[in-house]
């Protein structure tokens, strides 16, 4: 069992987490207060001397005054605290919304549109037919499934044309295809989950109580 | 028909604590699950073995690596970390470490420093084999700057030391002398803003690798598959990957004994939920 005051700390405020399993109560109330109190302070803090004191104090007393701009539009964002000129506010935002929009735009078109539309342009050929892992690992069934794939999924997306006929069956299709990468997407969330209860037990009955190696 | 009638009105917290158990009781046995790397690590392995030929070539060859990860996913990404620092020092490769979220770079130093540790890794000296950048805000804005210049961006390590002080940063100016990103982050949006960004002077893209939880991971791979990623490492089990691939079995494998119980459990209730639902719907 851990002899540290820091360790100890941790492994009864994952406990109080941990019962809201079970149903609200002030243990998980309290550790959940203590949670936000101690974020908003360790934040306001490492952004103070880790952004604005270097990057905007710094710079603006090395004679870098354009710094001045950013100060100013980040003393408007603070406006929102106030109710009559909560509007100020929306001016920084704007300037945030124009610069993401600017800077992301041919970036998102080519990494998340082209350069995906590139990568579902496959070549059928590569037949396999040694064997059913053979046939399922070859190239040409793979590449088959994304053409089918990538088609049926796009149908379903069109609704300028109802879906009826074979047109309503290659979306039908399509909905298989997107419930397929639904379930994927699920898995990986289980799994993502479990990991950090896993690394939570772990703590718990190792590194606290020592009842593991 | 009673037990499939009980299997649709089971109470929550009776799935928690069978949940509970299946983690818990994995970790009190020593049993050592056969790790089978995917197709997708053995890349993220390549990419790295790939710089040995540039070393071996001559060339001094360095490693930008950047996290963008908080405390909350550390069972899935810290075990990447120290396995990356692992396999970049066993091959003599610089480290540059960095990231565009606060918590990032402390939690990277945490793997490095409990590594120097070791006597294989001892002789590791900082400023010549790694350097910390530390955390500077502006993301993408960063990126792309670096373009240019990672002075501009960081004019300083994180002890304050400016980098022309550094002997392993004396050469390295812009990403054309970064030869390798490993970006490991669980951030929305993940290494999407490394593969926009992340160019050299020529235009010419850098080569990234990517180490995500696993809820990133499906959005990741489409990345791979059109070769904007070199390499990725999917949650626990893309962690459990390289530990085998390095061959140095650790946390992460020791974890997927009990992933594999839990996954066991939730299908058993997936399956037994799916027919008991089934089964009412035709008798009604």
């Amino acid at each position: 069992m851990s002899t540290e005051p820091g360790i100890w700390v941790a492994g009864i405020l994952t406990l109080a987490i941990m019962s809201f399993l079970y149903k609200d109560n002030p243990f998980y109330k309290i550790a959940e207060s203590i949670f936000i109190g101690i974020s908003a302070g360790y934040w306001s803090v490492y952004i103070y001397f880790n952004v604005i004191d270097p990057l905007l104090i710094g710079k603006i007393s090395e004679g870098e005054y354009i710094y001045i701009i950013a100060g100013v539009l980040g003393m408007m964002m603070l406006a929102r605290l106030l109710p009559g000129i909560g509007w100020i506010s929306r001016w920084p935002l704007a300037f945030i919304m124009g610069l993401t929009a600017g800077l992301q735009f041919t970036a998102f078109l080519s990494s998340n549109v082209l350069q995906q539309i590139n990568a579902s342009i496959v070549s059928l050929n590569g037949w396999e037919f040694g064997g059913v892992w053979a046939f399922l690992a070859c190239p040409g069934f793979r590449n088959t499934i994304i053409f089918i794939g990538v088609i049926s999924s796009l149908v379903y997306f069109f609704f300028s044309k109802e879906h009826k006929g074979a047109f309503g069956g290659t979306a039908k299709v399509g909905i298989l295809f997107l419930m397929v990468s639904f379930g994927a997407s699920f898995g990986y969330t289980v799994m993502a989950r479990i990991s950090l209860l896993i690394g939570r037990m772990d703590f718990l009955l190792k590194d606290w109580l020592g009842l593991t190696q | 028909m009673k037990f499939l009638e009980k299997m649709l009105n089971v109470d929550r917290r009776v799935i928690f604590l069978l949940i509970g158990l299946a983690v818990i009781a994995p970790l009190f046995i020593t049993y050592k699950q056969e790790i089978k790397s995917d197709k997708a690590s053995k890349s993220f392995d390549q990419a790295i073995n790939d710089l040995k030929a540039k070393k071996d070539a001559g060339k001094e060859v360095v490693v930008l690596f950047s996290a963008e990860y908080d405390p909350g996913t550390v069972p899935e990404l810290s075990p990447m970390a120290k396995a990356v620092f692992m396999k970049l020092f066993r091959l003599d490769i610089k480290i540059i470490v960095m990231g565009l979220i606060p918590m990032g770079p402390p939690l990277l130093m945490e793997e490095l420093n409990g590594l120097l540790k070791r006597s294989e890794f001892r002789d590791k000296k900082y400023g010549i084999d790694y350097v910390n950048l530390g955390y500077t805000t502006g993301g993408v804005v960063v990126i792309k700057g670096f373009i240019k210049s990672i002075r501009d961006k960081y004019p300083t390590d994180t002890n304050g030391s400016k980098l022309d002080d550094l002997p392993m940063m004396k050469t390295v100016k812009n990403f054309d002398d970064i030869d390798l990103i490993v970006n490991l982050s669980s951030m929305g949006g993940g290494a999407t803003s490394w593969i926009q960004f992340a160019q050299k002077t020529d235009g010419s893209k850098m080569d990234i690798i990517f180490g995500c939880t696993a809820v990133m991971a499906p959005e990741a791979y489409p990345f791979l598959n059109s070769g904007q990623l070199s390499g990725l490492l999917g949650g626990l089990k893309g962690a459990a990957d390289y530990e085998t691939l390095i061959n140095e079995p650790d946390k992460a494998t020791k974890y997927m004994f009990a992933q594999s119980i839990a996954h066991i459990v939730i299908m058993i209730f997936i399956i037994f939920g799916n027919i008991a639902f089934f089964v009412r719907r035709r008798r009604s």
